[in-house]
């Protein structure tokens, strides 16, 4: 009724509050506005409550997620072209059958297969003609594994074979590997079975990729690739942080005697606040009374520990300021563009 | 707003980028446009005229080129994977991330209505240029991972040890 109306207007108008529900529902009187708004409100509350405490499958929020979905289902998308841009963008002269065939991984081949069978196509249609990226995958970790330590056996001649294999391990490790892969924008023309492509898929397909080049350029362009984007993830990280050394003081007595000399004879070389809650002890290690190296640490325990790893450390030649690695090209090369360019 | 208001990030390369060897980081550029509408000229000439050669120069990016219908031309550059939680500030001022970004690389987008071929042309040479990492202010104009060669200085450097070293525990 209009009288209703017009008390509904001035309600609203009078206590200034915008939201007020009775301008929103414009029912005949205050009273049934309010029930009204009361009903809507409860429907709203139990709907929270439904959507996010009631287990419902999440497949219904997925238009709502951000869209995660593989490149090659989003418009524009030439994957021979994405292939030999990959070839190009990393200076490397793939042969590109090699290289479609490192892309494909084994779960993918199955997830295909059992999709064209459960369509129901014949036998025939449903043999995938593809080859995966098993041996290539396998000839690639292989190379890499013994590349690297020859680089490293090269490069620290004192460091022992236990060493040498943590830094290996740990270059060529699934979540290092994966990760240099991701950025590498393997994830992308991978050919796998789920979306995003698991960690140890991609582990597989970036050493099926270096088994490709192997195939395509050989082992010195190999050699040279793995080089470039595996050894500058070394940048930073310490040798102890790799390899991990249960008793460091039992090592430099070993690596001592090895070279002859006596046992280290640790001395506290500086100490402050010794009898706070923070103290620091300094300890150094003497051999024939000369100083070999001198480590921190809270307790005396922990500085003689410091210490020795410290000496460790310079008798591997890992320090902080060694020399960094060589990434220049090796001299065969530069002496052949010099002859092509005055030719 | 001042610069803790704002996003910011430190300098850095996805995934050491130069040291071993430079890897472009531009994937792919979607030149998007109109072959009708008045302002995609510009547009429709450097697909005629430049596309090619750039796409030449540039073997390692990919160039697609739609001309659809669409409000206004657009050149769409994807760049590689590299690690969105790199700039720190407020969650809420930090540059939106784009859409279908969330596993891939950045995804820049810039308009090219009523530009000309040259322009266009030195954009795209511009964006290929570029690494993707997200348009911020950058906190310090250099970075290391060893930023000591003699050894970091603490208050016990170049003091005498102490009048004679003790003998231990």
């Amino acid at each position: 009724s209009s009288s209703g109306c017009s008390r509904l207007l001035s309600g609203g108008e009078g206590r200034g509050d915008a939201l007020n529900p009775c301008v929103i529902i414009m029912l005949r009187g205050k009273k049934s506005s309010l029930r009204a708004f009361f009903f809507l409100f409860s429907f709203l509350f139990f709907s929270f409550f439904f959507f996010f405490f009631f287990p419902f499958p999440s497949s219904l929020l997925i238009p709502l997620k951000n869209s995660v979905f593989p490149l090659s289902e989003k418009p524009n998308w030439d994957y021979h072209a994405e292939v030999q841009a990959f070839s190009h963008r990393l200076h490397e002269n793939f042969s590109l059958d090699l290289l479609k065939r490192a892309f494909v991984n084994p779960c993918y081949i199955k997830a295909e297969e059992e999709r064209r069978q459960a369509l129901g196509l014949s036998q025939e249609a449903v043999a995938l003609n593809l080859q995966d990226n098993t041996e290539l995958w396998e000839a690639g970790e292989a190379f890499a594994r013994s590349y690297l330590a020859q680089c490293f056996e090269g490069a620290y001649p004192s460091l022992p074979a236990e060493g040498v294999a943590a830094l290996v391990g740990f270059l060529s490790g699934q979540e290092l590997v994966a990760h240099v892969a991701q950025h590498l924008a393997v994830q992308e023309l991978a050919l796998c079975a789920r979306f995003p492509v698991p960690p140890p898929v991609l582990h597989r397909t970036f050493f099926a990729v270096v088994g490709a080049l192997l195939g395509s350029s050989g082992p010195r362009a190999t050699g040279l690739f793995v080089r470039d984007f595996l050894i500058p993830q070394l940048i930073g990280k310490d040798l102890f942080e790799i390899w991990e050394v249960i008793n460091p003081m039992g090592l430099l007595v070993e690596e001592l005697t090895k070279r002859n000399m006596p046992a280290p004879e640790p001395r506290i070389t500086r100490q402050s606040g010794v009898s706070t809650v923070l103290p620091v002890y300094f300890v150094g290690l003497y051999c024939n009374k000369k100083i070999i190296a001198e480590g921190p640490g809270e307790t005396l325990f922990a500085a003689e520990e410091e210490a020795a790893r410290v000496a460790l450390r310079k008798l591997y030649g890992y320090t902080e300021n060694r020399r960094p690695w060589d990434y220049s090209k090796p001299k065969q090369e530069w002496a052949a563009e010099k002859a092509i360019s005055s030719s | 707003m001042t610069g803790r208001g704002s996003a910011s990030r430190f300098l850095g390369a996805v995934l050491h980028n130069g040291v071993g060897r430079h890897v472009r980081q531009l994937q792919r550029l979607q030149l998007v446009f109109s072959p009708v509408a008045p302002d995609a000229r510009g547009a429709r000439q450097f697909v005629e005229e430049a596309a090619v050669d750039f796409a030449r120069r540039h073997p390692d990016v990919v160039l697609y080129v739609s001309p659809r219908r669409c409000p206004a031309p657009l050149l769409i550059a994807e760049y590689r994977e590299c690690p969105r939680g790199q700039s720190r500030g407020h969650p809420a001022l930090l540059p939106p991330a784009p859409l279908g970004a969330a596993v891939n690389g950045a995804v820049h987008e810039e308009l090219v209505s009523s530009r000309s071929c040259e322009e266009i042309a030195g954009l795209a040479a511009r964006l290929a240029a570029r690494s993707g990492l997200d348009i911020v202010r950058i906190r310090k104009p250099f970075h290391t991972a060893s930023p000591s060669v003699q050894g970091q200085w603490h208050p016990f450097t170049n003091k005498r040890p102490g009048l004679a070293a003790r003998p231990n525990k």
